[in-house]
């Protein structure tokens, strides 16, 4: 049972399942059982960027200038994706590694966490471009009650898994008697079943889908509604790099929880998903309502140009709907049209550039050429 | 598109007119063809990786020059980066 840095069985490396065969051993990717993972691989690898090419020399001018409200709405979101991507930097590592038995899935996590130490980085380099003392800001996020409880929402699966999967390493199944946590609790005693631990998996891959293709979302609205407004572009641009890696990453777990609630990589998880379905579909409306939750906070001494609280809780709904269909489930809100349309224009990344003489921050475009070309414009042309 | 193109909008439907060649890398995609069209479509990456241009597909054949990354289920095309090999017929949201 216990993890193989090499492991030297004899086996089908391609005819593992994703998780909870064999430690995978050769790092080889001349061949897949799922290519999918490889061209996520490839993806992530063109999307390399440094947050040090994003300019924020004229954030710190903007920041200094907005009103106290909107600071804060502008650092909290900070603080939460700085909390998300810590988490997210070493939790798919420490979660998923000792499990996985397949290759290209094993570097697809690697390369997948990899990215996002890139997005706290580039916190970094926003927190001190806009603030003589950046240290207050990393230090509140273990301290500001509204970050903690966010906190404990988004690790609780992934602990929860690494605790099970560490037994499970070290003693494979059966009866373990675990320390108290605190002084007033008796120490438990733990039952570890592989099919246990393939259920906390599941719900665990569940929540990681909700942080990436949800909760960062409202942070990144707020970014790109400043942006709106020609101010803290540098910050937008940012954002609009770390949202085109997001999108790959709900990508990746979307395949992932997919590709087992079909069963066509294991029989048995299968039936774990119908059978957490009701707990499933819990996890993405509790989201939902934290998210929302959050918004009331980022907003509780004002909103800003272009976006309140109201309008930012049904576009968690809007796109709550929209990634529990992705992972073939009904939507839980009522359907209603996207009531924040020019987040896609924002998001759209077929023309993230990083170079600064490639695309430069808009205002700096004062008298330039409009070169957009609406494509009814070529609808005359046929070939 | 030219006044011969038999591509409609009918409320909640699209018809997509099979492109005359679907293998030419110069076949405009289903959401090309959309947008010619004057249909709003959501998109993002247009790359076939983050799965926002998601569209069910009622009938019709559609093909991929390169896989699509983002999530399919069979009966959904992803526009972005899909070229109509038959005449196809799209719900809109």
């Amino acid at each position: 049972m216990a993890y193989k840095s090499f492991n030297q069985n004899k086996f089908e490396t391609f005819k593992q399942s994703m998780f909870f065969g064999e430690n995978v051993n050769v790092s080889r990717y001349d061949r897949q059982k799922y290519p999918v993972f490889e061209q996520l691989i490839e993806k992530q690898l063109s999307f390399f960027w440094r947050p040090e090419e994003v300019d924020l020399s004229s954030d710190r001018k903007d920041f200094a200038e907005l009103p106290a409200h909107e600071q804060h709405i502008f650092l909290s979101n900070l603080k939460y994706q700085t909390l998300l991507d810590s988490v997210q930097g070493r939790s798919p590592n420490m979660a998923f590694l000792p499990l996985v038995s397949l290759p290209e899935v094993e570097t697809w996590i690697e390369t997948w966490a990899f990215s996002e130490t890139i997005h706290s980085r580039s916190y970094t380099h926003i927190i001190r471009n806009i603030l003589p003392e950046p240290g207050v800001v990393f230090d509140d996020i273990i301290n500001n009650p509204q970050i903690v409880a966010r906190a404990e929402a988004v690790s609780q699966h992934y602990d929860d898994l690494i605790l099970y999967g560490q037994l499970y390493a070290a003693g494979g199944e059966g009866s373990y008697q675990l320390p108290a946590q605190n002084l007033s609790e008796q120490s438990a005693e733990t039952e570890v079943t592989l099919s246990d631990l393939k259920r906390k998996l599941y719900l665990t891959l569940v929540s990681v889908n909700v942080l990436e293709a949800i909760r960062f979302y409202v942070s990144f609205a707020c970014s790109f509604a400043f942006a709106e407004r020609a101010t803290m572009e540098g910050n937008a641009k940012i954002i609009k790099l770390i949202a085109r890696d997001e999108a790959l990453h709900l990508t990746g777990t979307q395949h992932m929880l997919n590709l087992l609630a079909s069963g066509q990589d294991d029989p048995e998880m299968a039936e774990i998903a119908k059978e957490l379905q009701p707990q499933v579909i819990e996890i993405f409306k509790q989201a939902a309502e934290q998210e929302k939750e959050w918004a009331e906070y980022l907003f509780k001494d004002g909103s800003m140009i272009g976006l309140n609280a109201d309008i930012l809780g049904q576009y968690v709904e809007f796109i709550t709907n929209e990634r529990l269909q992705a992972v073939g489930l009904s939507p839980c809100f009522p359907n209603r049209q996207n009531p924040l349309p020019w987040m896609d224009s924002w998001l759209v990344s077929d023309n993230v550039q990083v170079a600064p003489q490639e695309a430069e921050i808009s205002s700096y475009l004062v008298g330039a050429i409009d070169s957009d070309v609406d494509t009814n414009a070529l609808a005359g042309f046929e070939l | 598109m030219s006044e011969s193109s038999t591509a409609l909008k009918i409320d909640t439907l699209f018809l997509a007119e099979a492109a005359a060649d679907s293998t030419s890398k110069y076949a405009p995609t289903l959401l090309q063809q959309m947008e010619a069209e004057g249909v709003e479509v959501a998109y993002q990456c247009r790359e076939g990786y983050c799965g926002r241009c998601r569209c069910k597909k009622l009938s019709g054949e559609v093909t991929y020059q390169s896989p699509p990354i983002a999530w399919v289920n069979p009966d959904e095309v992803l526009p972005c980066c899909c070229v109509a090999k038959t005449d196809v017929v799209i719900e809109l949201t």
